[in-house]
């Protein structure tokens, strides 16, 4: 069997005890790839929870220090613009 | 509850639609059911067999989307399914323009359903065209010279035909957004939610501005924050200290040819639509 062809069976089996349509999600887009500046936290954070409330993936977590998800930032720097401590600073992205 | 919506979206960065999107199903939770128009919103409904939704959501046509709300609002009261939530996420293009004759039939027909239209003032996924709901002196690809019309009052006319929830909100003040909706999902009856959603590709902005200019649109007094519950208005956010219009203006490439007697009527108009709100305000 050519290779194609193993795909498309494999797929069909993966399908038969899905029940209706369904749709895949696209988490597998990696949007991090866009980023032209990269937000960087530093120890001004105070975990108030401004920047993750209006990053507009809703990618950052709050630990002990503000986390953002750099696999799917898009790097638009809200986050710096809202963050009222100047916690989190927009660095260019080297090559 | 961010996980309702997958990461790896690919709306542009900065964009206060996404955001918005995020908020909703953030209130609502689970037991939604999400409408789209061809707009914006629909880059979240998918392409091909991909979604970025994790709840069932719906792509309609852009003229009857509200049209299919109440159908679905229908079966859902045939099935006694008062827990599901049903939500157009539609642009303002999809809403002032070519969906208002669905959108007024299904509020005259008292449909239960949350119908959030995202204000990007002008039909930004096709290309940056001109809305009814442009602003003033407003560079588009077809007003190349500014708009020369005002803004539609979309939120007037549904008020003027009795709809039991109404509310305006902006993606800057995003808590203001969630208390509204939250208030909504509770009614009984067709509820509408005006959101101003700044476009940094559309409105020729850098896109970190986004929720600068969502605030700055409400500190002006050009887009004021009110609801109203059975046509009793209540202002929920008061502008004391209002802020320089050119402050907004100067930030935004696309009112770079704006004139000065625009500036004008646009600080006259919306100080008047302000003090109009003020006075017909419920204590």
């Amino acid at each position: 069997m050519l290779n194609a062809q193993k795909q498309l069976m494999k797929g069909l089996l993966f399908m038969k005890d899905k029940v209706g349509i369904f749709a895949t999600d696209v988490s597998d887009t990696k949007t991090g790839t866009w980023r032209l500046a990269k937000p960087i936290v530093n120890e001004n954070c105070k975990v108030c929870g401004i920047c993750s409330k209006y990053c507009p993936g809703l990618l950052i977590e709050m630990e002990d220090i503000a986390a953002i998800d750099y696999e799917y930032c898009k790097g638009c720097g809200i986050c710096e613009v809202v963050c009222p401590f100047k916690a989190i600073l927009m660095v260019e992205e080297a090559e | 509850m961010s996980d309702l919506i997958c990461k790896g979206t690919t709306t542009c960065e900065g964009c206060g639609m996404e955001l918005l999107a995020r908020s909703i199903v953030e209130v609502l939770g689970k037991n939604t059911i999400v409408l789209t128009p061809p707009s914006c919103s629909a880059i979240l409904t998918g392409f091909g067999d991909q979604t970025c939704w994790r709840i069932p959501a719906f792509q309609s046509n852009l003229e009857n989307i509200a049209a299919y709300c109440s159908g679905i609002s229908t079966a859902l009261e045939y099935q006694k399914r008062e827990d599901v939530y049903v939500v157009a996420l539609a642009g303002d293009g999809g809403t002032v323009d070519i969906g208002l004759q669905a959108l007024s039939g299904a509020v005259e027909r008292g449909h239960r359903f949350i119908y959030i239209c995202y204000d990007n003032e002008a039909y930004m996924n096709t290309g940056i065209q001109r809305s009814g709901s442009t602003p003033i002196g407003a560079w588009t690809t077809t007003t190349p010279g500014g708009k020369e019309e005002s803004k539609k009052n979309i939120v007037e006319m549904l008020m003027a035909q009795g709809i039991p929830y109404i509310a305006t909100a902006s993606v800057g003040y995003i808590d203001d957004f969630k208390r509204k909706l939250d208030k909504a999902k509770d009614v009984n009856g067709p509820t509408y939610i005006h959101v101003l959603s700044p476009c940094p590709p559309g409105w020729r902005y850098e896109a970190r501005e986004t929720i600068k200019l969502g605030r700055l649109a409400v500190d002006t007094k050009l887009y004021p924050l009110f609801e109203a519950i059975d046509g009793d208005i209540r202002i929920t956010k008061k502008v004391s200290k209002v802020k320089d219009i050119g402050e907004y203006l100067k930030l935004q490439g696309r009112f770079r040819n704006i004139t000065k007697e625009q500036i004008k009527s646009l600080e006259v108009d919306a100080a008047k639509y302000y003090d109009k709100l003020v006075e017909m305000e419920v204590e």
